[in-house]
Formats: structure tokens, C-alpha cells, sequence
């Protein structure tokens, strides 16, 4: 879905931020490709529980916990973050949320084509 | 009316006016003479060159009356006037009407009248002149003539053309200001439109098809006397033939769809009406429909793939309708996602036959459409000039049949979710309630928790891009591609 690659777009003073969706889910997933995927499927469970109850405070609590480790991948994530947090509208919390949830998803060993 | 022996009928052309009323009535009197002489349509606008007045004062009045007796079974076994009946007369009307009376007052006389009856589709003329029961040969006659033009006209319903001769007009009453104005539709102005139009308006029930029902009149409009002419002929061939198993609609699509492959002609589906009436005991007009079909949704019936899937009638209660026809929605541009919607809950729920083909194609289709809407007003360009609409809407078609193959690969890899059908039906239930209750957040989160219990399913590179992609970047029709995966779950 090419038209779809911006997803947010705001100007603030002369610097345009946008907020790149896939962009998130590509770093997340390169993020958490290491950790195993037991604690990941609990660390997912636990991240879905907060968006269903649009908690926002709990799920950067929750993923910023999970990430504060001194690994290169996670350093990615982190600024890809700190950039896109000022971007994010409230109404976008929950694509932003699932994008980032997602790409951790995709990183389960099995999967394929 | 006014001028009794002009040359108007020089002018006569079967062509349509754009006057959907007149236009009707052409089609009526071609149905007409094709039925009773067999002459198509080609052989007639050849008569109507040459011999104008022997097809318009002989051979018209003839098959007129012999055709409603017929259909009216007002005396047995009608003599069928013969094709070459006026061959040796004179170029002159009146003997031309007179050597015509003279074949109806031998044959077609009962109790002192023409056994002319307002029954069947003439009940559209009921207690119109010569229709009436009290009205002598004598007097028929006489209206033949005043209708024809051969006479001045003496009676009202000549003068203002109002319910009398058209049921799509108010009553002569209801023009309150009839008397200072008097009726803007009136013989002179109909004439200018097209001469003779006395015999057209005769014609005007002939033109319809009962496609629904026995009692709707029925007729697939466009502006283009040929096309329309085929399109019913092939509409009539095809009722007749009709068996039990197949539904009316399809069958019309397919008379209409057969002539537009044949001819290629995207302009006249375009362009193309669907009107419907129904008459009632008081001649009042029900359920009067005119359907026009949109450019863009000529564009996608076009394509045999996609219309072949839409052409189908599923079940859905909604309202008081329980079954419906996804192409006939399409066309009268209604959404299709409620429909689907409600057909896929009943299948889950009552275990009826679920029509997946049909739901997959209406999703797809609906859902690249509202992209495509979505992302014209993102740019701020209107339909009307973008480049789409001159591309006929190519792209759009290409993009849906591409997106069809390409989803319903991906999205039936949701099948993998469990073995266990009952789990797949409850995992359908609790997406269908999220997708009823608009909740896109409930929606993925119930999707997401039961495919976090399978890992291989989740880090698959091209159902997590597709989930990505329809749902979760997707604001404008990811409903669409829900249900799609909902429907997957479901089986079928």
C-alpha cells in the first residue's frame, strides 16, 4: 500500500515529522530478533492487554522496559521512538500501537514465505 | 393533431428522442410490428423511408388491433393480416386507412364494435377512446383517425396531453393552472419532438417486459434505439426459455451483458436506464423505479471475472428483504459490506450455505473502490477529472482482480489457526462482534491473541504483511478485509 507510507504527517516549525508505520514494524521486528520467542509471546500478550484498554502509559511503560537492554537493535528502536512519539495524534496510538506489536510477531521462529 | 394533412410523416425516423416516454413507445411499435409481420428492425427503417404511409396508416392500425385481440383473446383465432396486404395500393392515407378499416370491420367486428379490449398490458389504456366498451365501430374509427392525424382532433385528451395519455403525468385537474397556461405538453409540442407521436403513444406498453414479477413492466433503457431493441429481444428470448433454477435477474444481466461483449459498447451501459413500474387497479402508478448505472460500476460489470462473482443472489435478513441480489446493490450503488456482513453471521450461526466467492469478490471490490475514493480526496482531485475516469476505470479493475488473487491467497493462511473447526467458528463470532460494534482496537486485539498461540503463523512474511497492510495501516475499508478473514474462519 504504497499511498499509505506516511501515515501521520505534521510540521513543526520548518521540520515536517512524519510517523512511517512500517518503518515501526521493521524496527521492532529487528529489535526483538534475538529474544526468545517465550518471553515474546508473553511480552505480547501483555502489550495487547494495554492497547484494548488504550492505555498508553502502561504499553511505553511496558515496551521501554523490554527494550532497556544494551543491545545494538534496540538502540534503532529507541529513536525510532523518541522521533515518532511527538508525531503520534492520540487517535493514531492504536495503528501505531498494533504496527509496533506486529512486527515483534513476525519475528517467531517457524514462519516463512 | 392540429394539421390534418401535412407532411409530417416524411419525417419519421426510429430513432430515439431522449425523451424516455416517446422512446419507449418507438421500442413498443417496433416489438410490435416484428411480432405481427416479422420485420426486424432494419426492414423497417427502410419501410418508414419508402412507403411511410402504408406502415403508418395500413399496417400499424392493423397489427395494433389484431395484437390486442390476440393477447386479449377477444375472439378466437384472429385473422392474421398478411405482410404484403398494401402492397398494391396508392400512396394516398385516406385509401390507405380506408381499404385497412375495411379488413378490420370484416374480420375483427363483434356486437357492432372492434373487439378491442384494455386487458393484459392494454389495461395501461383502460377507458381510453376506442378501448371503451360502449364505443361503436363507427366512433373507433373516428378515434383511429383523430389519433393518426388523419382528422382534427375533437376530443380533449388530444388537446392537453395529460394522465389520459400518459400515467406519468398528473391528471388535467392537477394542472391548477391549466387554464391560464394551458398544458406545456400538448399535440403541437409532442410533434415537434416527433411526428406522429399518436401511434408511439399507442405503442408505450409494448415496450416493457414483466423480468420481476408478472405484474412489473420492465425495461432496460439506453439511448441507443438498436441496442435497446436487442437487448430486450434477447431479455424476451431469454424469460421464455427460463427454468425453474434460474433467478430472473441473472438472466436479464445476461441478455444486457451478451449485446454489450458483442458490440463493445461501454457508452451504452453507461448510459443505460432500468425502469420499472407497476400498474394498479386505478391505473395509478407503483413502485416506479429508473435505475441508472454509474460509470464506474459500468466499468467493473465489464469484466467478465468480476461480474460473473457479483451475479449472485445471497441470503441476508436485513429489514424485510431476506435475499439479494449483489449485483443489482452494486449497480444502485448500496454498500455490499452490511449484506455480506449479515449472510456470513447467518451462515456461522444458523449453519446455512455460506456463498464465499460472491462475499470475497463484493469485499474486495468495495474495499478498493472507498481506496480509491479515499485517496482522490486525500489529493483533493475530483473523480469527475481525474485520470481514472477518462482510463474508464482500467486501473481500478486491474487493481481489484489483483488484490482479489493476492488476498484470498493470504488471507485463507488464517485457516492454520487451528485444526479444530469449533475454534475457528468462535475465533469468526468474536471478530464479527468486534467488526458489528465498529472496533477496530477490539477487532485486532482478538486477532492478534489468538495468533500469538501460533507462532509460525504469526512471523509468516506474507499474511503479517498482509495483516499489516489491509488492517492495521488500512483506516478506509479495513472492515472489508476483516470479514474477509473472519470468513475464512467460518469455512466454505
Amino acid at each position: 500500500m504504497s499511498e499509505n507510507i506516511y501515515y501521520w504527517q505534521k510540521v513543526v516549525g520548518n521540520k515536517s515529522l512524519t510517523l512511517e508505520l512500517q518503518k515501526l514494524k521493521e524496527v521492532a521486528s529487528r529489535g526483538f530478533q534475538g529474544e526468545s520467542d517465550n518471553y515474546k509471546q508473553k511480552l505480547v500478550y501483555n502489550l495487547l492487554e494495554t492497547v484494548r484498554n488504550n492505555d498508553q502509559k502502561e504499553f511505553f511503560y511496558i515496551l521501554l522496559k523490554a527494550a532497556n537492554k544494551p543491545n545494538e537493535n534496540f538502540k534503532e528502536l529507541w529513536q525510532t521512538l523518541q522521533e515518532n512519539y511527538d508525531v503520534m495524534p492520540e487517535e493514531a496510538f492504536i495503528n501505531f500501537a498494533y504496527s509496533l506489536i506486529l512486527g515483534i510477531m513476525s519475528t517467531y521462529s517457524g514462519g516463512g514465505e | 393533431m392540429q394539421q390534418t394533412n401535412g407532411s409530417r410523416q416524411q419525417d419519421i425516423k426510429l430513432e430515439f428522442t431522449g425523451n424516455w416516454f416517446i422512446d419507449a413507445g418507438i421500442l413498443g411499435f417496433v416489438n410490435l410490428m416484428e411480432e405481427v409481420y416479422g420485420w426486424d428492425l432494419d426492414t423497417l427503417q427502410e419501410m418508414i423511408a419508402k412507403e411511410p404511409e402504408k406502415l403508418c396508416y395500413g399496417y400499424f392500425p392493423l397489427a395494433y388491433i389484431y395484437y390486442n385481440i390476440l393477447k386479449t383473446e377477444s375472439i378466437k383465432d384472429p385473422k392474421k393480416p398478411s405482410d404484403n396486404i398494401f402492397q398494391n395500393s396508392t400512396n394516398s392515407k385516406n385509401d390507405i386507412f380506408d381499404k385497412c378499416w375495411e379488413f378490420v370491420k370484416k374480420n375483427y367486428l363483434k356486437e357492432g364494435r372492434v373487439a378491442l379490449s384494455s386487458k393484459y398490458p392494454f389495461f395501461y389504456f383502460h377507458n381510453f377512446l376506442f378501448f371503451q366498451p360502449r364505443r361503436k365501430e363507427d366512433k373507433q374509427k373516428k378515434d383511429f383517425l383523430q389519433i393518426l392525424g388523419l382528422e382534427k382532433a375533437e376530443a380533449e385528451a388530444f388537446k392537453y396531453m395529460d394522465r389520459t395519455f400518459n400515467k406519468f403525468l398528473p391528471s388535467g385537474e392537477k394542472f391548477s393552472n391549466i387554464s391560464y397556461t394551458e398544458s406545456l405538453l400538448d399535440a403541437p409540442t409532442l410533434e415537434r419532438i416527433i411526428p406522429l407521436f399518436g401511434m408511439f403513444i399507442l405503442t408505450f406498453p409494448l415496450a416493457f417486459l414483466s423480468v420481476r414479477s408478472e405484474k412489473d413492466n420492465t425495461l432496460f433503457y439506453s439511448p441507443d434505439v438498436e441496442f435497446t431493441h436487442k437487448v430486450n429481444k434477447k431479455l424476451k428470448f431469454l424469460l421464455e426459455r427460463k427454468t425453474k433454477n434460474e433467478s430472473i435477474f441473472d438472466l436479464s444481466w445476461k441478455a444486457v451483458v451478451d449485446e454489450i461483449t458483442e458490440k463493445k459498447s461501454q457508452w451504452a451501459l453507461e448510459n443505460m436506464y432500468i425502469i420499472t413500474y407497476k400498474i394498479g387497479g386505478n391505473q395509478e402508478i407503483l413502485d416506479v423505479e429508473y435505475i441508472g448505472i454509474p460509470k464506474l460500476q459500468a466499468s467493473v460489470l465489464l469484466d467478465d471475472t468480476i461480474r460473473e462473482h457479483l451475479n449472485r443472489e445471497v441470503r441476508a435478513v436485513i429489514g424485510p428483504k431476506e435475499k439479494w441480489w449483489l449485483l443489482e446493490e452494486f449497480i444502485k450503488g448500496k454498500p455490499l459490506y452490511p449484506i455480506v456482513l449479515s449472510h456470513v453471521n447467518s451462515a456461522l450461526n444458523k449453519n446455512t450455505y455460506l456463498n464465499f466467492q460472491a462475499c470475497l469478490s463484493s469485499l474486495i471490490i468495495e474495499a478498493n473502490i472507498l481506496n480509491a475514493r479515499s485517496k482522490n480526496i486525500k489529493v483533493k482531485r475530483s473523480v469527475l477529472f481525474s485520470d481514472d475516469y477518462f482510463d474508464n476505470y482500467k486501473y481500478l479493475v486491474n487493481k481489484i482482480k489483483e488484490d482479489e488473487r493476492y488476498s484470498s491467497y493470504y488471507s485463507s493462511l488464517i485457516r492454520h489457526i487451528s485444526d479444530d473447526d469449533e475454534i475457528k467458528k468462535r475465533i469468526a463470532r468474536e471478530l464479527i462482534t468486534a467488526l458489528r460494534a465498529m472496533d477496530k482496537n477490539l477487532f485486532l486485539n482478538i486477532l492478534l491473541k489468538n495468533l500469538n498461540e501460533k507462532k509460525e503463523l504469526c512471523s509468516n512474511n506474507n499474511f503479517n504483511k498482509w495483516i499489516f497492510e489491509k488492517i492495521i495501516e488500512n483506516d478506509v475499508s479495513f472492515e472489508r478485509y476483516g470479514l474477509v478473514l473472519a470468513m475464512n474462519c467460518v469455512g466454505g
